[in-house]
């Protein structure tokens, strides 16, 4: 009886992703990466499924607070350890997949799928026993009603993105919007048009941003400022803006197909993706990202951002400017190979990036149902594109080491394509309008850190996609990673 | 009382079974019409689950009966039976082997002088001595000497064991393996099937020996090879700066100054020679000081942890070590197996530290990889370097540098061309000048000379046997400068010892001494769950980024096996890549052709369900273990398999993988199930256009997920989610004792209870957590909207969310008890439950104490406690709710029956005063 109830449970088919093309292939760039940032894995006890869905390190800064979809909060000691032997406490349970926690003030600050709660320990057992709802304005009816909450922004506010129902409609309120809940339980709306979000916070200049996910309205996966006002993309939404007086009225509908360059020029709340991830090339469902604050502790890319993707399990780093008041920026390879699908990933006092998930429910490359794996800087420094910024003649490209002089002159060696995606009702995209620009001139920093590259036939609203396997450092090396990709959505003045 | 009785059933039970087994499986069916049993297998026998049962387990029966050379058949091909065998002699051959015995496949029994017998078929047979294959053990060999034979005769039983059918599990099996023998009698020999090739293992050419040798001796270090093979990469010597960073400079002297007495076997070439003892002493001791001097490192002997060497020795002789290296007995002792690499004693060597950090890192201190990385943990490699370390260690004499002997030793260092095997003291290896090329060595010549090393200079001295120089004599007489494909493989499967595990094309393979060692967690994969899988056409098997993976980035896909594939390092043997898939081939074949991709995927994923052939029997799907064994998760296939590769194995797994227990679905070349028209080729490739979905593969019919439950303890457990008749918005709450409930966050009400075991979380915790927990009992459902509400205007009840009420939390208790809160409008709630005993009934009950408040006065309110279709007052406080529970009402509220729509409910009118507390407590009985 268990059996056939639980069979034909599992045997309604998935349908929220468009089956049988091919997951996507690996950089191929493990073995190299391993030099860099090894791996290193945090052994899981037999007895517990431990699918993270959120990190956070307590104060002592020896304990990482894990929670999970299955609802747990965990407190665990050791996975900071150069061998992990980690010990597992469980603090809370029976909470509703948890994709959002951060510790304030003596208590856990948890977004579970139903609302945003406060839990705290009162009689001091090291086990919850107050559970305090904080917000819970959203409607929650279909289980892939997901929702994804914030670390507390500077006054305390946890910003919660709600996916859409069924990842396609908007049934019950503010499903495809991100709300902020104030310390007091104010309940305050932000923003529409989200799709399907997997991961929020911070942009490494403290601006609100989350991940989004391909699919109706997302040629590909995407960052995208939270901008109060705004409009995400993804017009099922707009029923909602009864219930947010200070938002005005909806924005107007969007065209489809159309080019997302193009409706924002029509719709003025429309916000354009800061940094588009090209699928299946840069993850496939990126997930939840931090910004590296350590101090140069996690190697030479401090202040960045790096991002999971569940279906490839792989680490990106992301890196963002405000060019004319929009923010843009660019994406870059960082590390493969996970053997999970990642959700969570968290910044450790040493100095090393843990990260965690799941493989369940959707296809997932790795081989293990969940994994929490650390990734430790080696101390050595990989010949990296660091970061790329727009300029008024073109881009700038820095380096993590110096680059050949004589090579990195050679405006042949930057291969330079640009694309878009189409902006429409139909599932994701294929890149679309491609072009080739010119780059007409690179002049190389007295330090050799910094390439700034003139370039002719930029076109604004494409991705800029940079590909250099001919670069070489001042000591001959090629570049770990030879690919990265610019969202161009404005142009700055000279 | 009940239990006495329960006892004597019980009792009865266990004397009926016993009865009942004391015949055995095959007593049962021998006493069985043959005739009678072929009929009920031609009408209920499965083929696939015959098929299956055939090929695996403990009753395998294609370990025997394989289509192989007749040398090496241990049974008949059944394939090439008579049509004329009947049913029922079949029946009988199965049940009674040795009643109807095939000429050729009768057993010889060998009486020795020492009156032993031995009962076996004979393997060989010459003038010295009689091989015989073991009757009860096919894959024991018995080797008997002529001179000690005393007598042969033939036996009167056949090879094939009696009982083998007990293996089976019940008279159905029996059944399902029968009618798939008529199946393979029926469809005759094989048409392409081929028998695989059985020869002798093969040795390498003495050239090519010797051209490993040379490489593993590292003679090119001095002398460079005009043409350089750039597949064979040398064995170069250990990283000193890590040596003298870890090891005992006590051994380390002793090491340099007398290589073959301090590690016997050592490749370390005597260099010291031409000194007498005491100046050799003084040398090493010299060298000794200037490599300590280049680290800061103080040895220190470490004590030993008991329960580490226990774990230590269990580790060392599963996962690979002795497939180099000798095994070791109780007291660690090595034993003497041939060539295995000699360790040494290695106390005298390593402390426990360093011992780990060389087993966590072997590349580091030898980046030539002859020592792979075992992809140890660091808790393992403690546990391997304490079994290693266990035996007291010699006390450490503290070392201490002095500058001018290491000032000596640095001129020796340099002097002795150390420098040329050896990186460390300097950061690179540097070739000695004016050293002949190795095309103009001469055999038996300089180190090659087998003569006294006295006198000889200051020129290494190799401990070569006279095999070994015989070998690299004849590489530097006929120096294989252009080697083919294949020879390369060779060269490097010696050089790595890949062949101590792996066989290709009948080179190496585990070796009889060593087999034990090779060992599986899971019985029922026989021999493919333990021996390393042949590398015979590997390339013609493997996509390349897959062989890659495994080469060089240490991937695995068989969790069964215990040995482990090492890690040799990417360049020495990433090379191997490009050889094998070069040197590979299949032949060509056709694919079946179709139009439409979707259905055949469809009929792919029916045929891998338990509805067709049944593949999740066995195979992983996507993490999902199957029930019988961890083979191959479906989900990896075709990013591992090339399809001409996948097609041809289908067809005769047996020809690709003797060891195999996978089942051949189409014997003969034809399929045993009528799925698309029976089109073997139709089948094959409907197959592969499933698996070429990988991890997006749909899901087979027959996987299950197993039940999951929250157990409750000694206290209350909970979980958040959705519950039947409930939203999203639920939460589950267990009790100790058996009772359970589930409130509804969203209406603000109590949705459930029920009694007995609590949750199932499956529906929502498996997949994407599209389905309901699951109470593990039969709930009484509640009525929906909110329970407290306005008397005379009440919210009207739909599937939505009551516009006045706020769900504010719970707060635990010291049982982890849960005081749900909520509000509406001014009214603070809390509504707590705990179980307790009716005492009238003696019963579990659960009481539920809810507490009202306001800081305003509010009257005009309702609590409904129950609805029904009716609802009746059975006693001044007791009321009967229809299907319902009886609820009884304890503080002293009044309570009124109320007609509704729908039927009747069960109010207490409910009147705050401002400030005032009051607690309304219910209890609901179950009969």
């Amino acid at each position: 009886m268990i059996t056939t109830l639980i069979q034909s449970i599992f045997c309604i088919p998935l349908v929220c992703l468009p089956q049988q093309e091919p997951l996507g292939e690996y950089w191929g760039t493990g073995e190299a990466e391993e030099k860099y940032y090894r791996m290193v894995d945090v052994p899981l006890p037999q007895e517990l499924a431990v699918e993270a869905g959120s990190f956070e390190v307590m104060p002592d800064q020896q304990q990482l607070a894990i929670a999970t979809r299955r609802g747990d909060i965990f407190l665990v000691d050791g996975v900071f350890d150069e061998h992990p032997q980690p010990v597992f406490h469980k603090y809370a349970g029976g909470l509703d997949e948890i994709f959002g926690m951060a510790w304030r003030e003596g208590s856990f600050l948890v977004t579970q799928q139903t609302e945003v709660t406060r839990i705290t320990d009162v009689d001091g057992d090291s086990r919850a026993d107050r559970f305090d709802t904080l917000s819970d304005a959203w409607g929650f009816r279909n289980y892939h009603e997901f929702s994804f909450g914030s670390k507390p922004d500077e006054e305390g506010n946890i910003w919660v993105a709600l996916c859409l129902s069924e990842s396609y409609n908007s049934k019950v309120p503010f499903r495809g919007w991100c709300l902020k809940i104030t310390p007091d339980g104010e309940t305050i709306p932000v923003c529409s048009g989200i799709r399907s979000p997997c991961g929020i916070g911070p942009n490494e200049h403290g601006v609100m941003f989350y991940a989004e996910s391909q699919g109706p309205w997302n040629g590909s996966c995407s960052l995208k400022v939270l901008q109060p006002g705004g409009f995400m993309g993804h017009p099922i939404s707009f029923n909602w803006y009864d219930l947010a007086p200070g938002m005005g009225p909806p924005p107007i509908e969007p065209n489809s197909p159309s080019r997302l360059e193009i409706e924002r020029q029509r719709i003025k709340e429309l916000v354009p993706y800061a940094v588009v991830f090209p699928y299946k090339k840069m993850g496939r469902s990126i997930s939840g990202f931090t910004v590296d604050r350590t101090g140069g502790k996690f190697g030479p890319f401090e202040n960045q951002m790096f991002i999971g993707d569940f279906s490839l399990g792989v680490v990106m780093r992301a890196t963002t400017e405000q060019v004319n008041g929009v923010w843009q920026g660019a994406c870059y390879p960082f590390r493969e190979g996970f053997d999970t699908g990642l959700l969570a990933v968290q910044l450790t006092p040493d100095g090393n990036l843990v990260a965690g998930g799941t493989n369940r429910g959707w296809p997932v490359r790795g081989p293990r149902a969940y994994a929490i794996q650390r990734l430790d800087w080696t101390g050595l420094t990989p010949f990296e594109i660091r970061e790329i910024r727009a300029s008024a003649e073109g881009f700038e490209i820095a380096f993590t080491r110096p680059v050949d002089r004589q090579i990195a002159a050679d405006p042949g060696v930057y291969q330079l394509t640009t694309f878009t995606h189409i902006y429409r009702q139909g599932y994701g995209s294929p890149e679309v309008d491609q072009t080739t620009p010119v780059v007409e001139q690179a002049t190389v920093s007295d330090d050799g850190l910094m390439v700034k590259l003139g370039v002719a036939g930029r076109v604004q609203g494409h991705v800029h996609e940079f590909h250099l396997p001919d670069m070489r450092s001042a000591t001959s090396e090629s570049l770990l990673h030879v690919d990265a990709y610019y969202t161009l959505n404005e142009i700055p003045d000279p | 009382m009940k239990l006495v009785l329960q006892l004597a059933t019980l009792v009865a039970w266990m004397l009926s079974t016993s009865c009942l087994s004391a015949q055995t499986l095959s007593e049962r069916l021998i006493a069985e019409d043959p005739d009678g049993l072929a009929k009920a297998a031609r009408r209920d026998g499965d083929i696939v689950r015959g098929a299956i049962l055939f090929h695996q387990g403990n009753i395998n029966c294609a370990k025997c009966h394989r289509p192989v050379s007749e040398r090496d058949r241990f049974g008949p091909d059944l394939s090439q039976m008579s049509q004329g065998t009947t049913d029922k002699q079949i029946v009988q051959s199965i049940l009674e082997p040795s009643r109807d015995i095939k000429e050729g496949f009768e057993t010889i029994v060998a009486v020795t002088l020492d009156g032993q017998t031995f009962d076996g078929m004979v393997v060989e047979k010459d003038s010295e001595r009689i091989v015989l294959r073991d009757r009860d053990d096919v894959d024991r060999l018995i080797s008997i000497r002529q001179a000690d034979l005393d007598e042969l005769r033939f036996g009167r039983k056949s090879s094939m064991p009696d009982g083998l059918v007990d293996q089976l599990r019940d008279r159905q099996q029996f059944l399902d393996l029968v009618r798939y023998v008529f199946e393979v009698r029926e469809r005759g020999p094989a048409i392409d099937e081929g028998a695989f090739p059985s020869a002798a293992r093969r040795q390498l050419s003495a050239e090519l020996n010797g051209l490993v040798l040379i490489h593993e001796l590292n003679c090119v270090a001095c002398h460079q090879p005009k043409q350089v093979n750039p597949t064979v990469t040398a064995r170069h010597a250990p990283d000193l700066k890590w040596s003298s960073q870890w090891l005992n400079p006590n051994h380390m002297a002793r090491f340099i100054e007398e290589p073959q007495s301090a590690k016997p076997g050592t490749s370390m070439p005597h260099m010291l020679g031409h000194l007498d003892e005491a100046m050799r002493k003084q040398a090493a001791e010299a060298i000794t000081h200037y490599l300590v001097s280049a680290v800061d490192a103080s040895f220190q002997v470490q004590p030993v942890d008991k329960q580490a060497v226990t774990r230590g020795a269990e580790l060392f002789h599963s996962v690979g070590c002795v497939a180099c290296h000798a095994d070791r007995d109780e007291s660690a002792i090595e034993s003497v197996i041939g060539d295995s690499v000699a360790l040494g004693d290695l106390t005298h060597k390593y402390n426990v530290e360093g011992l780990v950090a060389f087993l966590e890192d072997p590349l580091a201190v030898r980046p030539s990889g002859r020592m792979p990385n075992m992809q140890l943990t660091h808790f393992e490699a403690e546990d391997i370097a304490n079994y290693l370390l266990q035996r007291p260690a010699p006390p450490a004499t503290p070392w201490e540098t002095d500058e001018a002997l290491a000032e000596q030793g640095r001129v020796l260092f340099s002097e002795l061309n150390c420098t040329a095997c050896h990186a460390g003291p300097e950061d690179q290896r540097l070739q000695p000048a004016s050293q002949l090329a190795l095309e103009q060595l001469r055999p038996e010549q300089g180190c090659l000379s087998t003569g006294d090393h006295n006198g000889v200079g200051s020129r290494p001295v190799f401990s070569l046997d006279n095999t070994e120089l015989a070998a690299i004599n004849a590489a530097l007489t006929n120096y294989p400068v252009k080697l083919t494909n294949e020879q390369q493989i060779d060269v490097s499967l010696k050089a790595f010892n890949c062949i101590a595990c792996h066989d290709r094309d009948n080179l190496g393979g585990v070796s009889a001494e060593r087999n034990p060692h090779f060992q599986t967690t899971n019985l029922n994969l026989g021999d493919q769950g333990r021996i390393p899988p042949t590398l015979t056409g590997a390339g013609a098997k493997l996509k390349p980024a897959w062989m890659r993976d495994v080469l060089v980035n240490g991937r695995v896909i068989r969790p069964y096996m215990k040995t482990r594939m090492p890690q040799y390092g990417e360049e020495n043997v990433g090379h191997l890549v490009r050889l094998f898939q070069e040197t590979d081939q299949l032949s060509e074949i056709t694919f079946a052709t179709f139009d439409d991709q979707k259905a055949m995927r469809e009929q792919g994923l029916q045929m891998a369900g338990n509805k067709g052939l049944n593949c999740v029997a066995c195979h992983t799907y996507k993490y999902k273990l199957s029930d019988t064994m961890p083979a191959v998760d479906l989900t990896e296939m075709s990013e591992r398999l090339k399809k001409d590769w996948y097609y041809q194995y289908m067809l005769a797994p047996q020809k690709f993988s003797p060891n195999t227990v996978m089942p051949s679905f189409w014997p003969g070349g034809r399929a045993i199930r009528e799925d698309i028209r029976g089109d073997a080729a139709f089948q094959i490739e409907a197959l592969w256009q499933y698996l070429i979905d990988g991890r997006q593969a749909g899901t087979p019919s027959g996987v299950v997920r197993e039940p999951l439950e929250i157990v409750v303890g000694d206290e209350a457990q909970m979980l958040r989610r959705s519950y039947p008749g409930i939203g999203k918005r639920g939460i589950g709450v267990g009790y100790p004792g058996g009772v359970n409930l589930a409130f509804d966050a969203e209406q603000m009400r109590l949705g459930m209870i029920w009694r007995g075991k609590f949750v199932d979380p499956a529906g929502v915790w498996t997949g994407q957590g599209h389905g309901n927990v699951r109470p593990l009992g039969r709930p009484v459902q509640f009525a929906k909207g909110p329970e407290l509400d306005d008397l005379i205007e009440p919210w009207v009840v739909d599937e939505g969310r009551p516009p006045s009420h706020q769900f504010r939390g719970y707060w635990l208790d010291e049982n982890r008890r849960p005081a749900f809160r909520y509000t509406f409008e001014e009214v603070n709630v809390q509504d707590f439950y705990l179980p307790a005993i009716d005492e009238a009934s003696q019963q579990s009950c659960l009481r539920r104490v809810v507490t009202l408040s306001s800081d305003t006065r509010r009257d005009g309110l309702r609590f409904r406690i129950a609805a029904a279709e009716s609802i009746t007052r059975e006693a001044a406080n007791v009321y009967s709710t229809g299907n319902g529970p009886r609820v009884r009402i304890i503080s002293d509220h009044p309570a009124d029956i109320v007609d509704t729509a729908e039927g009747q409910q069960l109010q207490c009118p409910i009147a705050l005063q401002a400030g005032q507390e009051q607690q309304l407590i219910v209890e609901y009985l179950w009969e």
